[in-house]
This record gives C-alpha cells, structure tokens and sequence, in this order.
C-alpha cells in the first residue's frame, strides 16, 4: 500500500509538469464553461428554461471520452518506450502496486480537474430557486467518479499492451468508445438472451440512472468490479512483459 | 553474494544465454566482458529480478532471483545500460522518489550523500532533461548506490563520461568494490584489468573464460610473441622464419612489421637474427611483445565464434 501512495503521487505531480495534462483539463473546463453560460443565457431569455445538472455531466462525460485516454497513455507506454519501466521492475515494488500507483495517481488528477467544475453547480444553485437538489449533485458526481476509475483502469491496461504512445491513445479511444456507446446498443435494438446481457452491462445505462439520483446497488458493484478486473488485466500484461522481455 | 547455476535464457527460438556459471563474494568486482549482444544484459537484468531465466538458478544476497524477486531487489542497486531516467523531475526529487521506493530512512540524507559521492550536488535542483549524457550517466548511478546496496550491477558504467570523470567513478567502484560486492560489464578491457578482481569474458552465450586478469595475461602469453621490423622486404621472411625451430606462427603486419608467435620457453631471438642478415635485410627492431586483455579477449571470442 506504502508503495501504491508513492506511485500514485510521482504520477499526481507528473501531471502538474505536463502540458498535455493543462491542456485536456482546460478543454473540459471550458466546455462546461461554455455550456453553464449559455444555459444561464437561454434561461435569462426563456424564464420558464430551468437549467440543469445531467446536461453538464453528460457533456463532461463526452469530453472524457477522448481526453483520458491522452492522460492514461503515457502510464506504462511511456515508460517502456523511455525504459523507464526497467528502473520500477527493478525496484522492490510489486506489479499490481506499480499498476494500482499509475491508476490512482491518474484518478486522482482527473478527480481534481473535475472537483474544479463545482464551481458551476454552486453558482447555478444560488441562481435557481430553491436551489440545486444536493442529492442530484452527489449522485452526478458519484456517477463521474465511478466512470473515472472505470476508464482509467482501462487505460492502464491499453497502456500496458503498447509500446507507442499514438497506438495506445487510437486503441484506448476505441476501446472506451465501444465499451460505453456499443456495449448497451443489442439491448435496444433486439430482445432476448443478447438484450438482456447488453443492457447488465451497459455503463450508460447506470450512469444515467446514477445521474437521474438513483443509486442501484448492482451498478456500484458493476464499476468497481469492471475497474478490479482492468487493474488485475493490466498486472498481468505488466508480468507477462517480463516473460516476453 | 552471487551465485549462478547453469542460467540459460531463451527469446523465441534464439538461445541469448547458456549454462552460464559464476560466483561473486562479498568484496569482489567481478567485470563481466563481451562483444554487443554476447549476453551480458540478458544476464544482468535477470540477476536484478527484471526478467526470467528459461532455466538454471541465480541466488543474490541468499535469496533465489526468481522466487524471492522482491528480497532481491531489495539488495540490489542496479544501472541499467540506457540509464532511463524521468526526465521531467530534477535531480533530487527523482532520488527522492527512488529512495521511497527503496524504503530509505533518512532519505535527504542519503540523497545528499550519493550526490557528494557522484559529484552533482550542485545539480540537485535541475531537471533531468537538462543534464549531459555525463551528467544522467552519473545520476543513475547515485541512484544505484541510494540505499547501500549490498550488491551493485552496474550495465556499462562509465560510457558517455569524460575521462576525469571515468577515473573518478573508477575510483568509487573500487573503494565500494572493498565491502559489497559489485559486477559490472564493460567493453572497455583496461578499465576491467584496472577495477576487477575477476574477470568474466562472455561470447555467444557462454562464458568463455573466468580468472584474475594478471592470471588470464600470464596464462595466454605463455607461449610468447615477438615483434620485428625490419626496413624492407618483410614479406620475403614469412617462409624462412616459420622454418625456425619454436616459431609457431609468423604474421605479417603493417611498415614491415612481423609478428611471430613461439612455443612457451624457447629463446628464438638469436636465429631469428641471424636469419634476418642472411637474407639481406636490415632488422631495424626485435622485441618481446606482451599480450594485452585486448588481445586475450580479440583472440578468444575470435576463436569462439570461429566454433560456431
């Protein structure tokens, strides 16, 4: 656990060095930026517009699609194409913390980038009467917290399968597309054995009952088992690599 | 300190490292030699836990590299070849950061030391990208000495210093060499001949030769060598000095330089004399020709490779 920590927060600061980091947190902040003030725009014209909550989640959540995945693909790629990765497998650190570290070093800095949107809901609850739904506001959040680690885990081990940074950031983009878009689509379009499965493990699906203020027992055990088995997925490509070194 | 048993090591269907044995006490530096790719890396990064052996076992400090990876790498003070380095931390944060990993108590302390030791305290404070190849090269191997390892693996230690530097560090490898123990690979033979209690020539895979380097010298000139020049016409000699009783073998070399090898105590240097004036040419030098590490190394991974 001592050694997770440590990890976690080499990689925490790494991010305050990096350009690329500033640059993906800035692009988030100022798409919900441009959202927050034009609904507070349309609801000066259309008093009867209640601005809400959802909307800026799912946005930031579209964002996150394609700016994690600049965030995690330099966790391992990046150190094995540096060879950096030689230095931690030579250290008395196990795999599973080198991969916990990176992982919650990567949370935490996405989980700071998105602590800063606050400042929306909190303005937007002293426009709106009578006041946000607190409980709304912590279950978005909780919601956003969830798709985090979720994702992240999944970066991780991308990260871990490729050498080259452009190849992990496509194959991470499309692993995240296909895992929150597609996963849940036969559950819409047929009915059966194959709906039934889809919609289980649609992250949407309790992502949005999330966001919407219901928190399903289910889907908190769903997230955390599905962010357990991308970190226990990318341990084992991490040990795998020293068999194939 | 280190103990290895037959360690071989396959990638694919290539064979990198076989049967490899070798012993390192406490208070030895152990240089292992060999061309590019003879398997010395392959050897080193699996005696600090980075990577499997196919088969065979390698013991570090008493515990097994294989099944006891974390108590090894816990003993183990390791510079890679590459020195990879996190170039957007400075010099001491990175210490910092490996000290954590290394468990180090007093870990500002022992930072400040290894920087005094490799001479970069003044660099404390600048990123790494911003460092000569010198300068990485010595940072890597602050890293390396940070928690006082009882064993060092140092990959190629001194390339891309300035020959200053290469004596300093030369220096500090031997003064450390006195109580741990330490196995570094070289390809420069002089710097093994000057640091190295034993040395470990490597070819193909295999260990070709294991001894001191004044043994190895005294057992591979044994048979003597000597050098003459002569102003012209040298290679006019080739038949007549191979007829001399105790040569064993004559080389032509350049500005009428000839090489001849002799069987071990036979005093040849009077006849060849002789049959140098016999042949109308005028013998400008004639001396007993050492044979360096260089040599004893060219030769034996020539031979080996002419195995093959």
């Amino acid at each position: 656990m001592r050694n997770v920590w440590i990890l976690a927060r080499k990689e925490y600061n790494s991010y305050f060095n990096s350009p690329v980091a500033y640059a993906m947190a800035a692009a988030l902040l100022f798409a919900i930026g441009v959202l927050f003030a034009g609904d507070v725009l349309w609801a000066g014209l259309y008093p009867e517009f209640v601005p809400s909550l959802d909307r800026m989640i799912q946005i930031a959540v579209a964002m996150m699609i394609f700016i994690l995945p600049a965030l995690t693909m330099r966790l391992i790629a990046d150190e094995s194409r540096q060879g950096t990765i030689e230095l931690l497998l030579t250290a008395p650190v196990n795999d599973a913390a080198v991969v916990v570290g990176k992982w919650l070093g990567a949370v935490l800095f996405t989980l700071t980038v998105l602590a800063t949107t606050l400042i929306y809901p909190v303005m937007l609850n002293g426009m709106v009467q009578p006041g946000l739904d607190r409980g709304l506001l912590f279950t978005g959040y909780l919601a956003l917290t969830l798709f985090t680690m979720v994702f992240t885990a999944l970066g991780v081990a991308i990260s871990a399968l490729f050498d080259n940074l452009v190849a992990t950031f496509i194959a991470t983009i499309a692993a995240f597309v296909m895992l929150w878009y597609f996963i849940g689509l036969p559950a819409s379009l047929s009915s059966g054995l194959l709906a039934d499965v889809s919609r289980y493990m649609s992250f949407i699906r309790y992502f949005e009952s999330m966001i919407g203020g219901a928190v399903e027992l289910t889907g908190l055990v769903y997230y955390l088992s599905a962010t357990a088995f991308f970190l226990i997925f990318a341990t084992v490509v991490l040990q795998s690599r020293r068999w194939r070194a | 300190m280190i103990q290895v048993q037959g360690l071989t090591k396959d990638y694919g269907a290539r064979r990198a490292i076989e049967d490899i044995n070798f012993h390192a006490d406490k208070g030895e530096v152990v240089g292992f030699l060999g061309p590019n790719g003879a398997g010395k890396t392959t050897t080193m990064r699996i005696l600090t836990g980075y990577m499997p052996a196919t088969a065979g076992t390698a013991r570090v400090a008493g515990y097994d590299v294989m099944e006891e990876s974390l108590e090894v790498r816990r003993r183990v003070g390791y510079l890679p070849e590459s020195v990879p380095l996190y170039n957007d931390m400075t010099v001491l944060d990175y210490l910092l950061f490996m000290a954590d990993l290394h468990e180090v108590t007093e870990r500002y302390e022992r930072a400040e030391a290894v920087l005094e030791q490799v001479q970069l305290v003044d660099r404390a404070e600048t990123l790494i990208q911003n460092l000569s190849k010198g300068m990485r090269q010595r940072v890597g191997l602050a890293q390396a000495l940070l928690h006082e390892p009882e064993v060092l693996i140092l990959d190629e230690p001194t390339i891309g210093l300035d020959p200053a530097q290469i004596r300093e560090v030369r220096a500090l490898i031997k003064e450390i060499g006195k109580e741990r123990t330490v196995l570094l690979s070289t390809h420069i033979l002089a710097e093994a001949q000057q640091m190295c209690n034993r040395v470990l020539i490597i070819n193909n895979g295999r260990i070709v030769v294991e001894d001191t380097p004044a043994n190895l010298e005294a057992a591979l000139t044994s048979g003597g060598r000597l050098t003459l020049r002569v102003k012209a016409k040298a290679k006019s000699l080739l038949p007549v000095l191979k007829d001399i009783k105790g040569v064993t073998g004559v080389e032509l070399g350049a500005d009428n330089e000839l090489v001849v090898t002799t069987k071990a105590g036979s005093e040849v240097r009077p006849e060849i004399a002789r049959a140098v004036v016999a042949q109308n040419c005028d013998l400008l030098e004639l001396r007993q020709a050492g044979m360096s590490l260089e040599d004893i190394f060219l030769q034996l991974t020539a031979s080996e490779g002419g195995e093959e």
